[in-house]
C-alpha cells in the first residue's frame, strides 16, 4: 500500500495523469487502438445528440439514394418489403433512426457481419429526411442537419410500438 | 509462445491419429447406425433415439427474410441445470449469426479511459480467467396463455457455464475515469447491437466469455466472444462483442430505444422511459408440463422443474398440486449457484382427478415469485389481459406458470384459468 501511494505521488508530481481511482497497467496485453479504428467503429450517438457528425441532406436527395440502396429489402414507400417497415414506426426520436442507418445500413449481409456500403453523413441527413417526409414529419425540401435533428420530435409517443 | 506452438502440433497429429482409429474401426464392420458415423465418436453425437430439439420462435414483427427471431430450448426434455449448447437458446434480431473468423476478430476498449486498447482473442486468452455458472433469459420470457408447451412459454432461458475475463480486468487495464458511470458495448453482427450498462454492474461480476460448457462458444450464442451480465434480462449480454466504450451517461441506443426499455403506458403521465435490469424470482415446471401426458394412470410422478433469480441464489421451491390452495417444500437436486439455474424435485401422488400443478421460486433475498394476480395487481393491469403491451415490462415477467391435469392424464397450459 505505502508503495502504491508513493507511486502515486511520483505521477502527481511528473504531472502524469492518473485517474482518481488509482488503476495501473497491470499485464501490459493489448496493443494501443489507432485514431483510425476507433472512429471506424464509434458511430453511436449520445442521446443530447452532442455527438452526430456535421452534415445536411434533404428527403428529395435521400429518396434517389433509397430506391439504389434500400427499396430492395424495405419495399416502395418503406412498407411490404422483407425488412421492417420505415413508416408508421419511427422510433421515439428520430435521432436513433439517424443512428440506425449510419451504423449499419444497407445492412451487411454475409459474413462476419459487415457492409459492403458505408454511408456518408450528408448521405444520412438525406435518407432519414426522407424517412421523416414518408412519415409526414418533414416537407420534401427540408433541409435536416446536425443542430434541428435532436429537436425533432415525434408528435405521439405512445404511437411507438 | 513455444508452448502454443507444441500443443497446436499435438492437436495436429492428435487428428490424424483419431482419422486412423476411426477408419479401423469402421473397417471392422459397421453395425449399428452409430458406428456408420464418424461424427458419433469424433464429435460425440447423441444416440439415434434421443431427438429433443430447439424450435423456431416466430415473431411476425421480425419476419426479415422471413427468418425467425430465435430458437427456444426444450425445457420439457432438460435435466440437470446445464443447458447443452446445442440446445442453448438464441435470439436473432432477423439474420443469422456472423461468420467471424476468430483470428481476425478484435476487441477495442475506448472512451473515458487513459489508453484505449484493442484485444485480438490470443491477447484475452493470456489474462485471468474465470469460469462460473450462469442462466441467461431473454426479458420476453413469460407465460403465455397461447402456447401449449413450456419451450413455447419458457424456452428463452438456458444455464451454461461461462469462460472469459472479467470486464472490471480490461477496464482495470485500459484505466478508466473516476467520473465514468456507464459503459456501452457494441457487437460485431449486421444489426450492431448496443446496450448501456452501469459502470458499478461492469465492475462487479460482468464477464467478457469466450468458453459455453467447456468448449468456444457458439455462434449464435456469441463465437467468438460476448458479454455475460449474471442475472439481467440477456439483452444486457450482448453477443459476438467488439467494442466496449467507457461514458458518463446511458445511451439509449437504438435496440434499447426500440424494444428494450420499459416505456410509459398510455394511462400514464410518465414521459421517460427507463431499463429493467434483474430477472425476478421465477420457476417453472419443466415435467409433466403442457402437451406431456401422465403415462401410468393414478401413482406416484415426478415432478420436476427449473427455478431462478437474478437477485442471487434460489433459497427454496415451493410445490403445489392443488391449484395452489396447499404448497410444500420442493427437494433441490443439484448444486444452487447464484443466478443459475436451480433443479427442484417433488414426488408425488396422482390420485387420478383434474388438478393444476405449479412451483414458485423463493430466492435468497426472500423475493417470492408471484401469482398472476399479484403480477397485474403490482403493474396496475387486468390479470385476464395477460401478457398485455399495455402492461409496462410486459417483458419482464416473472408469475407462475400453472399445468392442469385432465382426468385421463394429459397435461396443458392453465395459464388463463388458475
Ligand atoms: C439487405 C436488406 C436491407 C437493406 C439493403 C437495408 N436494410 Fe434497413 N433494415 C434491414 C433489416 C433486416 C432491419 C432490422 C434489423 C435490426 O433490427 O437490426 C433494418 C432496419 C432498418 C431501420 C430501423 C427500422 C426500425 O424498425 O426501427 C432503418 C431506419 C433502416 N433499416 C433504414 C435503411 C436504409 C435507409 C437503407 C438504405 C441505405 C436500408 N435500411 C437498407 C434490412 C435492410
Amino acid at each position: 500500500m505505502r508503495v502504491r501511494l508513493a507511486a502515486f505521488t511520483l505521477l502527481v508530481l511528473f504531472g502524469w495523469h492518473l485517474s482518481a481511482s488509482g488503476q495501473g497497467l497491470q499485464y501490459e496485453i493489448g496493443r494501443s487502438a489507432t485514431q483510425e479504428e476507433i472512429s471506424d467503429w464509434d458511430k453511436t450517438l449520445d442521446p443530447a445528440g452532442k455527438e452526430i457528425p456535421e452534415g445536411k441532406g434533404t428527403a428529395v436527395q435521400g429518396k434517389i439514394m433509397y430506391q439504389e440502396s434500400c427499396e430492395s429489402c424495405h419495399g416502395e414507400n418503406g412498407i411490404n418489403g422483407s425488412a421492417p417497415e420505415l413508416t408508421g414506426y419511427l422510433r421515439i426520436y428520430p435521432i436513433h433512426t439517424w443512428d440506425k442507418i449510419y451504423r449499419t445500413m444497407p445492412l451487411g449481409t454475409s459474413g462476419a457481419g459487415e457492409r459492403d456500403i458505408k454511408l456518408s453523413p450528408d448521405e444520412t441527413y438525406s435518407l432519414t429526411a426522407y424517412i421523416l417526409y414518408l412519415n409526414g414529419m418533414a416537407a420534401e425540401n427540408d433541409i435536416l442537419h446536425k443542430q434541428n435533428l435532436p429537436a425533432v420530435r415525434i408528435p405521439d409517443p405512445d404511437f411507438i410500438r | 509462445m513455444k508452448n502454443l506452438l507444441d500443443r497446436r502440433r499435438f492437436l495436429t497429429h492428435g487428428t490424424a491419429m483419431m482419422g486412423i482409429t476411426l477408419g479401423s474401426i469402421k473397417a471392422a464392420g459397421a453395425q449399428t447406425s452409430n458406428e456408420s458415423s464418424n461424427d458419433v465418436l469424433a464429435y460425440g453425437g447423441r444416440s439415434r433415439f434421443v431427438t429433443s430439439q430447439r424450435i423456431a420462435d416466430i415473431d411476425e414483427t421480425h419476419r426479415a427474410f422471413g427468418r425467425h427471431e430465435g430458437m427456444l430450448t426444450p425445457l420439457q426434455d432438460s435435466m440437470g441445470i446445464i443447458t447443452p449448447n446445442s440446445l442453448h437458446f438464441a435470439t436473432m434480431q432477423g439474420y443469422y449469426p456472423p461468420d467471424i473468423n476468430p483470428d481476425d476478430h478484435k476487441l477495442i476498449i475506448h472512451g473515458m479511459v487513459d489508453r484505449s486498447l484493442v484485444f485480438t482473442m490470443d491477447d484475452l486468452l493470456r489474462l485471468p480467467s474465470v469460469s462460473r455458472i450462469h442462466y441467461l433469459e431473454c426479458q420476453a420470457n413469460r407465460p403465455e396463455v397461447m402456447e401449449p408447451t413450456v419451450q413455447g412459454s419458457h424456452g428463452k432461458t438456458s444455464c451454461a457455464e461461462w469462460t472469459g475475463v472479467l470486464m472490471s480486468t480490461l477496464l482495470q487495464e485500459a484505466g478508466y475515469d473516476a467520473n465514468a458511470k456507464w459503459v456501452i458495448y457494441e457487437g460485431a453482427e449486421p444489426g450492431k447491437m448496443v446496450k448501456s450498462l452501469p459502470m458499478k454492474k461492469a465492475l462487479d461480476d460482468v464477464m467478457i466469455a469466450y468458453g459455453q460448457n467447456g468448449e468456444p462458444i457458439r455462434p449464435q450464442n456469441g463465437y467468438p466472444l460476448r458479454v455475460l451480465v449474471p442475472g439481467f434480462e440477456a439483452l444486457y449480454s450482448i453477443k459476438w462483442l467488439r467494442r466496449i466504450k467507457v461514458v458518463d451517461r446511458p445511451y439509449m441506443g437504438y435496440q434499447e430505444i426500440r424494444q428494450y426499455t420499459v416505456r410509459p403506458g398510455r394511462q400514464s403521465d410518465e414521459r421517460t422511459p427507463f431499463y429493467n435490469y434483474e430477472n425476478g424470482p421465477k420457476s417453472v415446471i419443466t415435467s409433466p408440463s403442457g402437451e406431456q401426458q401422465l403415462m401410468s394412470g393414478p401413482g406416484y410422478y415426478r415432478i420436476t422443474g427449473l427455478a431462478w433469480s437474478g437477485g442471487g441464489a434460489v433459497k427454496k421451491v415451493e410445490v403445489s398440486t392443488d391449484a395452489g390452495k396447499i404448497w410444500r417444500q420442493a427437494d433441490i437436486e443439484g448444486p444452487q449457484h447464484k443466478m443459475a439455474h436451480t433443479r427442484f424435485n417433488s414426488i408425488w401422488k396422482w390420485n387420478g382427478e383434474p388438478t393444476h400443478i405449479m412451483a414458485r421460486c423463493i430466492d435468497e433475498q426472500n423475493q417470492v415469485q408471484p401469482s398472476r394476480h399479484q403480477f397485474a395487481r403490482y403493474w396496475g393491469v387486468d390479470p385476464d389481459k395477460l401478457p398485455t403491451r399495455e402492461q409496462r415490462g410486459s417483458g419482464h415477467h416473472n408469475s407462475i406458470q400453472p399445468w392442469g391435469i385432465r382426468e385421463n392424464g394429459s397435461v396443458y397450459n392453465s395459464y388463463a384459468i388458475i
